[in-house]
């Protein structure tokens, strides 16, 4: 290889030099962030959605849908949580892969566990989802689905649109690390929505009305009105903890601290650091093969 | 030229020594946010209990044990959270917990206050911060956990030793709590 580098023009010389350079420091970069979100992930314990504290979390449990619209996954048309697909023209001449779309949903799902449930904002994560396909075609985007990889990639040979989509569906195993918030909005239209309701029953009611009258003037004044409405919205909370539906929106989302990272995943914690691992090792491997190689190549070539 | 790979190598272990690090100080800080989470509520049910305790005198007077009871088992849950005595906490906590049960099965016996708002208020806002208290002392036992397994296993041992990390105590509740109240004891 030397030999074969030393015998290049000086310039393709200074340019492999450099993209090994490239090579080089991303391997190192990312060898240091894979490392790093390992760390986290390791040193998070999985709290339950139903009674996790605020802040950074992991929490772990099942994918699910949220009422509404379905997701549909627009490459392969599939049914999914969460998608993201790539469309990529081989461009024979130079032998490259030119992308040509991109697309990521950024709408919500459910995490559901053995305590409760956790709106998923997938916006901004690292997504390693478990549904991965490739596939080939010859138009801007597919007529038909995957057949399998094996299939697929033969037709690398004689198809010039190359489509990949990895999707998170309904069921799957989840596990999730981020900024966990719980929003009590909807506990507050419950809560009014019960209290009126209580308010309207009472104003039918002359016997009740006579109660709230307390200084039985015949009118109801303004300060008789808010003791009554105060009870009112004492009952009302009494009637909903007991039923159960004072519960709070609990949503996970992109910590706001940049070197927390947001990851979603359709694995367990061990096969997600297991892959991590395997990823890390690879790139240890690229940077320290990139810094071999510079060396050999400068002890001989001058540029 | 071999010195160069063999420093490259070594910066990658180095960063990797530096990730281990780096998750052992975020466990010891995690431990130490899972126990405030569990103090908050601490707190919040030792400000509700003399409520409690005050519906229940109006309707039972001063007779019921299980008043005192509760009202002891609060102060040793007090003073074992201000010292940070985990295993005296996991005692106290019990304790009270015996004694929550007891003062609701007794309640049973005062239709008046059962009937009570404020008293179904305060049961239910108890109960509910019992749960919280419930989950939330899994949660800082599953962090302990993770921690003290990370910090006796290999490669993180050396960094621990290196560093000085120390092994953190569980929060076990008394055996007390998983009893049933004695009801025949409770009303005879």
């Amino acid at each position: 290889m030397r030999t074969f580098v030393h015998s290049l023009p000086p310039e393709l010389q200074a340019a492999t030099l450099v993209l090994l350079g490239l090579a080089g420091a991303f391997g190192l970069y990312q060898t240091w962030r894979l490392l790093d979100n390992i760390a986290w992930i390791r040193a998070a314990a999985t709290a339950r959605a139903r009674s996790a504290s605020q802040g950074y979390v992991e929490l772990s449990g099942q994918a699910q849908p949220i009422p509404g619209p379905p997701i549909i996954a627009p490459l392969s048309r599939r049914d999914c949580l969460w998608y993201e697909f790539v469309t990529s023209g081989f461009a024979r001449d130079v032998f490259s892969l030119i992308p040509r779309e991109h697309g990521r949903s950024e709408s919500i799902f459910h995490l559901e566990d053995c305590s409760g449930r956790c709106i998923i904002d997938p916006d901004g994560a690292q997504v390693f989802a478990e549904h991965r396909e490739t596939w080939f075609g010859d138009t801007q985007h597919p007529e038909m689905r995957s057949f399998g990889w094996k299939l697929e990639w033969m037709g690398w040979l004689h198809r010039h649109m190359q489509y990949r989509e990895q999707r998170i569906e309904a069921g799957d195993r989840l596990y999730v690390l981020g900024e966990f918030e719980s929003l009590h909005e909807d506990n507050h239209n419950t809560l009014t929505s019960e209290t009126s309701a209580i308010l309207a029953a009472w104003k039918t009611n002359p016997i009740r009305m006579r109660q709230i009258d307390t200084n039985s003037d015949g009118h109801i004044d303004a300060d008789e009105w808010e003791a009554a409405r105060e009870e009112a919205l004492n009952r009302a909370a009494l009637k909903l903890h007991a039923e159960g539906e004072l519960q709070p929106l609990h949503i996970l989302r992109k910590p706001k601290n940049p070197r927390q990272p947001f990851i979603i995943a359709a694995f367990t914690e061990d096969e997600l650091l297991r892959r991590l691992g395997w990823r890390t090792v690879f790139h240890a491997l690229l940077f320290i093969g990139a810094t071999g190689a510079i060396v050999l190549l400068t002890t001989s070539v001058t540029i | 030229m071999l010195w160069i790979i063999l420093l490259a190598a070594i910066l990658v272990i180095a960063l990797y020594g530096i990730s281990l690090y780096n998750a052992l100080v975020r466990l010891k800080h995690n431990v130490s946010k899972a126990w405030s989470n569990i103090d908050v509520l601490l707190k919040q049910r030792h400000d509700e209990l003399p409520k409690l305790v005050e519906v229940c005198r109006q309707y039972m007077g001063f007779e019921s044990d299980a008043l005192e009871r509760v009202i002891q088992a609060r102060g040793r849950v007090q003073s074992a959270r201000s010292s940070g005595d985990i295993p005296s906490l996991g005692a106290a906590e019990g304790a009270l917990r015996m004694g929550l049960a007891s003062l609701f099965a007794v309640a049973e016996a005062y239709p008046d206050l059962k009937a009570d708002n404020g008293f179904q208020h305060l049961r239910t806002r108890i109960s509910t911060l019992e749960n919280e208290i419930a989950d939330r002392r899994e949660f800082y036992n599953e962090t302990v956990n993770q921690k003290n397994i990370q910090i006796e296993q290999f490669p993180d041992i050396l960094i621990a030793r290196l560093f000085g990390f120390k092994p953190a105590t569980m929060l076990s509740f008394s055996t007390e709590e998983t009893k049933d109240p004695d009801l025949t004891a409770l009303f005879s």
